[in-house]
């Protein structure tokens, strides 16, 4: 799969957590209060950031491109600096 | 003065030397060139880039709006900011951290209007993103300091004045950022961030017990305001809808994070920061809202105001006097963490993107832009109390005007990092048009008619956005040079 292909799925999956966010169905639910302590709205939003963080995974393992980074001019420079300034 | 008065100026004198040190270090491992005092080299790993960036994040607005929000709205206020950020902050650090910091790396940009004036080869870009980005910076700094005061005075019942607090923070943070720079704030950044995580969960399971435990409270508030424990009457949903678009778009468009996310030492810096961010939402946000929750039943009848002040009232009321020193310690800790990111990067902006441009070459020799940079954080310093004496409004009220402004210069920055055919005029239209309106929706009704419903920023992105696009597509586009110095970069 193309890596184009692999960030619109990244977007497409997002905008459903987005909507999932609303969730309109479940604004009066209090019920199910897990563990006595925990309502509807918490331990679904507290799924919903643990699948987020998941996602964040998929994004860094299989999307995140390598950066094409070479040694650029102004970076020797800034080698040079500072090593003239630890000999001062 | 009374024995909780002394255990908490005993841990506040213990904390703040604690910074002061690490302060002092930093300016001893510093090296007086720009890029080394403003950016620490860019040499930052995992572990630190995420806890500065989380730290500098967390604000007034975490430690004293947040659980004042959940004592008058209830638990959907951790969907509300919380899950919202924890979604759209990371996705922004890939969509445009990555981008920014690639470009920052290879080209030694520090600055958004540094950035971005380079991309469109225009001083008028830089320009007026320096101008948005002080305009809203600065009244975000007074409500850290703001604060800061309110936290002392009411974790000591008001036996230290409020002044005292914010003069003392802002001093302390003057000092370590003028001597430390980016090392120094990075650190104590990294200290203050495990500082307000670790107290923050010691005092969420110490007022949880102090009640009766986890069930028995939450099972009162069910009792007694179960209005509280559901979104419906508490939350609009289109109010819900818009707010993705004000708290959790700005943050990347925070001067004070923005420059820290470039300060990584490579992208796997970046990689880490995003996985764990969703993370530290959960773990951290969770227990102030259920302390602010609770609040509701034990302290019922505060008014919008009083209920900011919820958390120290909780951990006054609650935690023995060793441990309400450690609270405040938590308050500040947040405040202070992000304080001096603003205050460091305000600096940063007026030395390199306003004085840099007209600077003679022998100011800009070694060690002289560094003088000027600290000179600026004093002045900051100042301007910041005076602010702070003036107190122009409720920290919420002043946060949510200056993250719209912020937000809504997101879309010029997607543009500036993924569309070729942008151009300095859509950028400035974007930027300029939208942003003169926003006090109009702020402060006066003329305009209320065309948010349908939504909060402001909603149609003010659409017409950021649809601005862009048309007068980018109306003028002339940057130079190829211009645009290949960015876009080579990104394969």
């Amino acid at each position: 799969m193309s890596f184009r292909a692999k960030e619109r799925i990244f977007w497409f999956v997002l905008i459903v957590f987005v909507f999932l966010h609303l969730d309109l169905w479940g604004w009066g639910w209090i019920e199910p209060m897990l563990f006595g302590w925990i309502p509807y709205h918490m331990w679904y939003h507290g799924l919903l950031t643990l699948l987020v963080a998941v996602c964040m995974i998929w994004l860094v393992v299989w999307i995140w491109p390598e950066p094409l980074l070479g040694t650029s001019k102004r970076e020797e420079n800034r080698k040079e600096k500072v090593k003239e300034c630890l000999h001062d | 003065m009374t024995e909780v008065t002394t255990y908490v100026v005993a841990i506040a004198v213990v904390y703040l030397t604690v910074l002061l040190t690490i302060g002092w270090w930093s300016y001893r491992k510093t090296i007086p060139t720009p890029e080394d005092f403003f950016m620490a080299g860019r040499a930052f790993g995992p572990v630190v880039l995420t806890l500065t960036v989380y730290a500098t994040n967390m604000t007034a607005f975490y430690m004293l709006g947040t659980p004042g929000n959940a004592y008058r709205q209830g638990i959907g206020t951790y969907g509300y900011i919380a899950f919202a950020s924890a979604l759209v902050i990371p996705a922004m650090f890939y969509l445009i951290g990555y981008r920014a910091w690639l470009v920052g790396k290879k080209h030694g940009y520090m600055t958004q209007p540094e950035l971005f004036g380079a991309r469109f080869d225009s001083s008028a870009v830089a320009l007026v993103l320096f101008v948005l980005l002080v305009f809203y910076t600065v009244p975000y700094i007074v409500t850290s300091v703001i604060g800061a005061g309110l936290a002392l005075e009411s974790l000591t019942q008001g036996q230290i004045p409020y002044l005292w607090g914010a003069v003392g923070v802002l001093l302390i943070t003057m000092l370590y950022t003028a001597f430390g720079g980016m090392r120094g704030t990075a650190w104590t950044s990294v200290f203050q961030g495990l500082a307000f995580i670790v107290i923050g969960l010691l005092a969420f399971v110490m007022i949880a017990n102090a009640l009766g435990g986890f069930e028995a409270i939450t099972q009162r508030v069910y009792a007694e305001r179960p209005q509280l424990l559901q979104r419906e009457g508490n939350f609009d949903p289109k109010d819900w809808f818009s707010f993705i678009f004000i708290a959790p778009l700005a943050v990347i468009a925070f001067p004070h994070v923005f420059m820290r996310v470039l300060t990584g030492k490579s992208h796997r810096t970046l990689k880490a920061l995003t996985v764990v961010y969703p993370l530290l939402f959960l773990l951290t946000w969770t227990t102030v809202i259920y302390i602010g929750l609770w609040g509701s039943v034990v302290m019922p009848g505060l008014d919008a105001k009083s209920s900011d002040a919820i958390l120290p009232m909780m951990i006054a009321k609650f935690l023995p006097p060793v441990v309400l020193g450690l609270g405040l310690a938590a308050v500040w800790a947040a405040i202070m963490s992000t304080l001096d990111a603003m205050m460091l990067t305000l600096s940063t902006m007026l030395t390199r993107d306003l004085l840099g441009r007209w600077l003679p070459q022998h100011v800009r020799e070694k060690g002289r832009e560094v003088a000027l940079g600290r000179f600026f954080i004093v002045l900051i310093a100042v301007l910041a109390l005076v602010g702070a004496l003036i107190r122009p409004g409720t920290i919420y009220e002043i946060a949510k005007f200056a993250f719209t402004g912020y937000a809504l210069t997101v879309p010029a920055m997607l543009a500036a990092l993924y569309w070729k055919r942008s151009t300095a005029w859509g950028v400035l239209a974007s930027l300029v048009i939208p942003n003169l309106l926003l006090p109009l929706y702020y402060f006066t009704p003329y305009l209320s008619w065309s948010t349908f419903g939504f909060l402001p920023v909603v149609p003010l992105m659409v017409l950021s956005i649809v601005l862009l696009v048309l007068v980018s597509l109306w003028t002339r586009p940057p130079s190829a040079q211009a645009i290949s110095r960015f876009f080579d970069l990104y394969g």
